[in-house]
């Protein structure tokens, strides 16, 4: 996907018509591609200048960059620019952050009839991350398509595959099928979100010396077959 | 005499009321009421939202969508950082998918019951080691919430401290907490809505699989007499409140030789014991502590350690000190009569 595709999608993101699964994937590539946030921060200058915010620190080239800006939004997502100019004159509410406005549109493709439980609220993003190839079943598919798009990470490098073993993670799977409800999601989350789990070097294992602990002679029995 | 009687009975009648409608008021602000409605939520409601998880100093942002239709229950977490790893339960299978190192590895057995309807095991009626209460009502993102604590009563396990939302029970903010308060790790929703209904294509992963490496690990396996990891197991000196609730044998994904699953629990607290056939790896000899290899996965513990000439790990979400001497207390006995080679039971 080139930077002009990918700026429309920007621009269908940012006028909340982009599918929750797409908004997901570029959010990741928003965290990683500095080309990328550089235009979501056009957007978000331009937004703001065209809804008369107040605009706490203006740099001595503000004028320049928002005229830049709006020239360069025009050339890179001109099948865009209307529904954005339209959106931003009707002065829709636009999220300061990437990771807050990236969860504000997530939700925007959403049915309108659910139960909001919660404020939105900016989350933490990791800045880092793989590189990832983004692809799309179509190129132009329709709003509601059913069929998400997908993404390929490349091949760890060597020396950074020290991931949780699989028979480990095996093990977390099978033990998450026993363990309570609140207990099995924090499991399963720390089984996606731990990416180099390394195992700690070998200490002396004992149960009854220095890491002694309370035994119940009652469990005893129980713990018997 | 007759309007005597009426009017003592419709007393009494009016006084049964009273004493129900207190007993109702009683239950509904029992914190272990609010824990039976945030478990009949969680498994009965259709939920989606994203919540960030800290821990030890880190923190990630997940996605979760959690459909219920009917009897099926399907549920999708995914990592909104870093490779984007998933995790999907549907149709009784669970398929865990490491975009960093192309592996999809999927469980399946007969455990939607257990996994699905069961309540969080908050067992602590007369519970030595664990003390329920409930703390001043609060918020959290603006919503009304009951807070429920579940407070350990040794060093030998977690506690829970949950934010239930007064409306709709579900928890909005869940922290684990060691003994000493200090909280070990934390959950919490920025974003969560109830749909009435989601789509599949919200449970489908967001990764390409071509060129990943499938790892298929079946139904729990009768595994024969011969197959069995070897005698008879028994645990000697397991932790206070700890004992044996469930075991299993199976043969898992890419393995050749059986593995027996067993569980202990507090109640609450629940550790996995894996016993497996490793004669190639010595036991130490008598008298020399056996070395251990510890690990953490996420707020759990996990160890592994060589005993009787096979490969133990137990795991759970209890502190290091407890998976450890679950597992050294690990024995394989001599018994008459051989363990169930079946699935699960109780």
């Amino acid at each position: 996907m080139n930077q002009d595709e990918l700026a429309s999608q920007l621009s269908a993101m940012f006028d909340g018509e982009l599918p929750a699964a797409e908004c997901e994937l570029l959010s990741r590539r928003l965290a990683r591609d500095e080309q990328l946030r550089a235009v979501w921060s056009r957007y978000s200058v331009i937004g703001a200048v065209l809804r008369a915010e107040p605009v706490a620190q203006v740099r001595p080239d503000f004028a320049r960059r928002v005229s830049a800006a709006l020239a360069g939004g025009a050339g890179r997502a001109a099948v865009r620019r209307g529904l954005f100019l339209r959106r931003v004159a009707l002065g829709s509410a636009v999220a300061a952050g990437v990771a807050g406005a990236a969860i504000m549109l997530l939700r925007s493709g959403l049915p309108q009839h659910e139960e909001a439980l919660t404020a939105y609220v900016p989350s933490v993003a990791r800045l880092a991350m793989p590189a990832a190839v983004v692809t799309r079943p179509q190129a132009a598919a329709p709003r509601g398509d059913e069929q998400l798009a997908s993404y390929v990470v490349p091949p760890a490098a060597v020396g950074n595959n020290l991931a949780v073993p699989a028979v480990l993670a095996e093990y977390v799977v099978l033990h998450s099928e026993v363990s309570s409800p609140l207990a099995r999601r924090s499991l399963l989350s720390a089984l996606i979100a731990t990416e180099s789990v390394q195992p700690a070097p070998a200490v002396p294992f004992s149960v009854s010396g220095a890491d002694a602990v309370p035994v119940d002679g009652a469990a005893q029995a129980n713990g018997q077959r | 005499m007759d309007n005597a009687r009426i009017s003592v009975r419709a007393t009494a009648r009016a006084l049964g009321w009273v004493s129900l409608a207190a007993s109702f008021a009683a239950l509904a602000d029992d914190p272990r009421a609010w824990l039976e409605r945030m478990e009949r939520a969680l498994a009965s409601r259709n939920y989606q939202g994203t919540f960030v998880n800290e821990h030890d100093g880190q923190t990630e942002t997940l996605r979760i969508v959690h459909r219920v239709s009917g009897s099926e229950i399907a549920e999708r977490i995914a990592s909104l950082d870093g490779s984007g790893r998933e995790v999907i339960r549907h149709n009784g299978e669970l398929t865990a998918y490491f975009p960093d190192q192309r592996v999809a590895l999927v469980e399946s057995g007969p455990k939607e019951g257990l996994l699905l309807t069961e309540l969080l095991r908050l067992d602590t009626a007369g519970s030595e080691v664990y003390r329920l209460s409930e703390e001043p009502p609060t918020r959290v993102s603006g919503r009304a919430s009951h807070v429920v604590a579940v407070e350990p009563l040794d060093d030998l396990r977690y506690g829970y401290r949950v934010w239930i939302d007064d409306a709709s029970a579900m928890p909005l903010k869940t922290q684990l907490r060691a003994s000493d308060g200090r909280v070990v790790e934390q959950l919490v929703f920025t974003e969560l809505i109830l749909p009435s209904r989601i789509a599949d294509s919200a449970l489908q992963p967001a990764v390409a699989t071509r060129d990943y490496r499938w790892l298929r690990h079946t139904a729990p396996t009768a595994a024969t007499e011969s197959q069995l990891p070897g005698g008879n197991w028994e645990a000697v000196g397991l932790p206070a409140g700890f004992h044996l609730t469930a075991n299993s044998t199976q043969i898992l994904a890419g393995a050749s030789t059986p593995v027996t699953h067993l569980v202990f629990s507090d109640g609450l607290a629940c550790v996995s014991v894996f016993v497996e056939q490793a004669s190639h790896l010595a036991s130490s000899p008598p008298g020399v502590n056996p070395v251990a290899t510890m690990t953490s996965v996420g707020s759990s513990s996990a160890v592994s350690t060589v005993v009787d000439g096979h490969k133990v790990t137990a795991i759970g979400e209890v502190p290091p000190a407890t998976v450890r001497a679950i597992a050294g207390s690990l024995r394989e006995g001599f018994g008459s009569s051989r363990r169930s080679a079946s699935g699960l039971h109780h």
